[in-house]
């Protein structure tokens, strides 16, 4: 499920939504809007939240396409206004509520009980909801971005090496919890 | 056996599909950005629609303060005093020497107009 869209693709949509073509910056949502929003809702772990997040990171992408730098990759600048934006949503959620955050993510009622293929896809949904947010995020760009760590390291703003640690700790709980969930079976 | 391990795992991730969002979403972003309507007024007019209704509030407070005198007395004030300006020669000299200026500059400004964004990209 990486996302192996041709970069020169993107820039040239990118040219074309600054020119004022609206089917290019319209092929740019329809090319990453699932990406938005399972990075949001993997972050997030709330559907509501998830699809305001996936707006809130569109609209201010369309705002500011002038800023996009022209070495850099659409998907790389809109995972981070994305994971910008659920940061501070995030902080606002810690702000207001002094006890821990329920753990919202049901996959059970979850929008991604519709497409689960399989079993271990599922038992993986899950093992991924219960690491901590960072590790989280990581998998879930992993997952999105491929074994790009630089890429990753610029969506979240972390040195490259602490990308790959927290991958290695992210897949060594996943690893016990998979494991554990199968024993328990 | 680590390596196989991590095989898995990542097979796995990769395999597993992208959560499903919500049927409006792209409708409500398309809606949001492209197919917004844009701004019917540009940020030059909105100025002046601001500087014409702050001068419509000031009018309308003189005018219920003063009972009108207030009003007029202030419009005769400035009246007088731009007429007194517009019969000054140095205004008239000063007025023709800021534009004169103005205008050359203008026509001989060397530095060129940075290129948009588009425009730069586009050449490479």
């Amino acid at each position: 499920m990486t996302l192996r869209a041709a970069p020169d693709a993107d820039h040239q949509l990118v040219i074309g939504a600054l020119r004022g073509d609206p089917d290019a910056f319209a092929a740019l949502v329809e090319r990453y809007d699932r990406a938005v929003y399972h990075l949001a809702y993997r972050t997030m772990r709330d559907e509501e939240e998830a699809k305001d997040v996936t707006q809130e990171a569109f609209f201010k992408a369309y705002r500011s396409l002038k800023t996009f730098k022209p070495g850099a990759k659409f998907s790389t600048w809109i995972f981070a206004i994305a994971y910008h934006a659920c940061c501070d949503r995030l902080n606002r959620r810690k702000r207001y509520s002094d006890e821990e955050l329920p753990d919202r993510a049901d996959p059970a009622r979850g929008p991604a009980d519709t497409v689960i293929a399989s079993d271990e896809a599922r038992r993986l949904r899950q093992a991924i909801t219960k690491l901590p947010e960072k590790y989280r995020t990581v998998v879930t760009l992993y997952h999105l971005q491929g074994k790009q760590y630089d890429e990753i390291a610029t969506v979240l703003g972390i040195p490259v090496g602490t990308v790959k640690t927290h991958l290695f700790r992210a897949k060594e709980q996943l690893r016990r919890m998979l494991t554990a969930d199968q024993v328990e079976k | 056996m680590m390596n196989e391990r991590d095989d898995d795992l990542d097979r796995l991730l990769f395999a597993m599909p992208l959560e499903e969002p919500p049927a409006d979403l792209r409708a409500s972003i398309l809606r949001g950005t492209i197919y917004r309507p844009a701004f019917a007024l540009k940020l030059w007019e909105l100025w002046m629609c601001g500087t014409f209704a702050a001068l419509a509030v000031w009018l309308a407070v003189l005018i219920f303060r003063g009972g009108g005198a207030a009003f007029v007395r202030t419009l005769s004030v400035l009246g007088a005093t731009v007429t007194h300006m517009l019969l000054v020669q140095n205004t008239w000299l000063w007025l023709a020497a800021g534009i004169g200026a103005a205008f050359w500059l203008l026509i001989l400004n060397p530095t060129p107009m940075p290129a948009p964004f588009f425009k730069r990209y586009a050449r490479r």
